[in-house]
């Protein structure tokens, strides 16, 4: 199967100005320029709600996957999760995709670290069944004290079977056990270990052996989260992408412990990153973390040059297996210049790629 | 200024079926019929995502206000439900009303009574705080074990615009202590207390007795009303149509089995059968065993049910009470069910008269 590309938008709502260029236009956008799927991040702080600019997004496209990128499994209830996803699988025909972690910048603004990794799978385990249609057990239950004739002994969606096929959940995961909780119970793992191919086959040879663990069979699809520009210089792709690495990479040394195979200068990097993060500044450039990060780090870790080197680093990618990539640095707003990073993607990277 | 008169959808998401009375659809109807707002209820087993089906709403329509009815304070953290709501005021160029209760079938649904009254008045002032685009205190946090060189050391929804109105929050409420707590944070109460005017005006002096003591102005909150109404010539047969809708909201005057308010010798009887027989299985639906249970004489005094002329004098004395909004609940709005003529005659024979258009 080739490898589909998908980009990420954020949740920038329509105001009265003209000039912003709102979550629905990146999903046109990306439609036109011909990526195969967009993300929405779901971090209630920094965006707006991801389910409104899906559900925006599914009215004005016709064919582009939409998907969270990622929700987590703490400020819903999982059944709200399976609701809201299914909701824009029906509205969108069937091209709606659940990309969900344990949560970062939504729960720090709540004043929270990841929600524990034992209530992640959990999570994962009743979403699943939400998802399937199926009933899911009551976990504490007080309903009787409303002392009410009958009332459902367990939970389930009703009209889950109107929505369209399942809705695909995918996880993204660094560390090792949230990886082989992903294995156990997602349809997809989508890496955020960055473009290192020694990374990332050691993050599916752990999934292969939970899911061997398991007994399940060890294959299962794998995508990646790369941060990535396209420019012939190569300074100036990681101009565009800026503060790109260093929120994906803090990912690999969350707790100041660096996680999966690195070299002594990677980990070194890595624990820079972690020890200079401000939450203030994620995903920005320019932010105390983006400072820390040596080039060589930088394009080790994401992809930034030109078409060639794009086709090259990510072919060796999908050689070992990855076969879905979330990029996100390059912008989709044509009143941009360094949008042409997105436009020479699509023309010039994909169609070599997907050949 | 004139009473506003809202009805009730459903989210319904449009899976290429044709047929499917979407929730999109709904609310084109309701504005084309002339109602002032609709809203969608939060119940995630029965119903599809409200977020959702208001996103669908605001895209296929340009005026018709659009809100929750109700979402609550259990199955999202205050922020998200802050998010989303504001989302859909910014999308719809400032349409959006926050209808929440404590939770009703979409805890039942999860196993749950509704959420107790502390952590539902918590819940509401973070939201407010959110939505005034605040800064909310953290509750318990162990953000400092990611060993961050920097971090947020409280909680606010830093994309909002100043330029976006602050999203109304009207709490729909029957019980004293929701009352009250409604009073001291929202902008509005909604009293499902059914449309008795002595059961109205406690929940008004409850509420207002609540702000006198917050050190609040005891009339600066608005009043709205769920009323179960069906417009129909013939009363027994709009009682016929409206039942599962009176039983659903008479419900939540004996939520414990306890009646709440001040009740007749007959609305506590029908009351209390309600409570005793109530199957949540049949939640809202016609021929459940507690839609039984509703007599003529009860539906004459918790719901209107009847010709329009008597609906204006019922609905009329309400309005004189304060009520300035009413949730219209018990006539669908599907022009191929053959109910929604009741709906097509409320918003021609009923609204007119009561001097919203």
């Amino acid at each position: 199967m080739a490898a589909e590309f998908w980009t990420m938008g954020g949740g920038r709502p329509t105001s009265d100005d003209p000039a912003v260029f709102d979550g629905v236009q990146m999903a046109v956008q990306a439609e036109q320029m011909g990526y195969d799927g967009i993300v929405w991040v779901d971090s209630q702080n920094l965006a707006a709600d991801c389910y409104v600019s899906m559900a925006l997004a599914a009215h004005a496209t016709s064919r582009i996957q939409l998907g969270t990128g990622v929700t987590n499994s703490y400020t819903r209830h999982p059944a709200i999760t399976a609701s809201a996803i299914a909701s824009i699988q029906a509205e969108s025909r069937g091209r709606a995709h659940m990309g969900i972690g344990r949560g970062d910048s939504a729960l720090a603004h709540l004043g929270l670290a990841p929600h524990g990794v034992g209530e992640f799978e959990q999570y994962l385990i009743q979403l699943q069944a939400y998802l399937r249609g199926e009933e899911v057990q009551f976990g504490e239950t007080d309903v009787d004290a409303l002392g009410l004739a009958d009332t459902p002994q367990a939970s389930r969606i009703y009209y889950m079977p109107h929505m369209g096929p399942k809705v695909p959940v995918d996880v993204a995961a660094t560390g090792p056990r949230v990886i082989q909780a992903a294995a156990r119970h997602a349809d997809r793992i989508s890496f955020n270990v960055g473009a290192d191919t020694d990374r990332t086959l050691w993050g599916m040879e752990v999934a292969r052996e939970a899911r061997e663990d398991a007994g399940l069979d060890p294959e299962m699809p794998f995508a990646a989260y790369i941060p990535l520009a396209v420019h012939d210089d190569p300074e100036q792709a990681m101009r565009i992408g800026a503060g790109q690495v260093s929120l994906f990479a803090r990912f690999s040394s969350m707790y100041g412990t660096v996680i999966g195979p690195t070299s002594g200068q990677q980990a070194q990097v890595l624990t820079d990153i972690h020890d200079h993060y401000d939450m203030h500044g994620h995903g920005r450039p320019g932010s105390a973390q983006a400072d820390v990060i040596p080039t060589e780090f930088e394009r080790s870790f994401g992809v930034f040059g030109s078409p060639d080197y794009c086709v090259q680093r990510l072919g060796e990618l999908i050689e070992i297996g990855i076969d879905r990539f979330i990029m996100r640095g390059s912008p989709l707003d044509p009143s941009n210049p360094d949008t042409e990073s997105s436009v020479r993607f699509t023309q010039e990277v994909i169609p070599q790629l997907k050949g | 200024m004139a009473a506003e008169f809202w009805t009730s959808g459903r989210g319904r998401a449009s899976s290429g079926d044709p047929t499917v009375f979407t929730s999109a659809k709904q609310a084109q109807r309701a504005e084309e019929l002339g109602y002032d707002g609709i809203t969608f209820v939060d119940s995630q087993n029965r119903a599809s995502d409200c977020y959702v089906a208001l996103t669908m709403a605001l895209n296929a329509t340009s005026k018709l206000k659009l809100g929750t009815g109700v979402t609550n304070s259990y199955t999202r953290h205050p922020a998200v439900t802050a998010a989303a709501i504001a989302a859909i005021q910014a999308e719809s160029g400032g349409r959006a009303y926050l209808g929440i209760g404590r939770g009703d079938s979409a805890l039942a649904h999860l196993g749950l009574a509704p959420h107790a009254v502390p952590k539902f008045e918590q819940y509401l002032e973070q939201l407010q705080g959110y939505l005034r685009g605040e800064d909310v205190a953290f509750g318990e946090t162990d953000v400092h074990v990611l060993g961050l060189a920097d971090t947020p050391d409280a909680s606010r929804l830093e994309w909002l615009e100043p330029s976006y109105a602050k999203v109304p929050v009207d709490v729909a409420a029957t019980g004293p202590r929701v009352i009250a707590a409604a009073a001291r944070h929202v902008e509005q109460v909604s009293l499902a207390v059914g449309a008795d005017p002595e059961r109205i005006r406690w929940g008004m002096d409850v509420a207002r007795e609540a702000r006198s003591e917050a050190g609040l102005d005891p009339d600066a909150i608005s009043f709205a009303a769920y009323v179960p109404t069906v417009v129909h010539d013939d009363a027994e047969t709009a009682l016929s149509i409206g039942s599962a809708g009176l039983s659903l909201f008479a419900r939540f005057s004996n939520m414990y089995g306890e009646i709440v308010g001040p009740v007749t010798d007959t609305q506590r009887d029908v009351l209390t059968k309600i409570h005793d027989s109530y199957d949540m299985h049949g939640h809202a639906r016609e021929g459940s065993p507690q839609s039984a249970q509703v007599t003529q004489e009860f539906a004459g005094t918790f719901g209107v049910f009847g010709p329009p002329d008597y609906c204006v004098q019922r609905l009329g004395e309400l309005i004189e009470l304060g009520v300035e909004r009413f949730m219209i609940a018990g006539t669908t709005l599907d022009p191929s069910h053959p109910y929604s003529e009741c709906s097509e005659r409320f918003v021609g024979e009923v609204m007119p008269q009561l001097g919203s258009i």
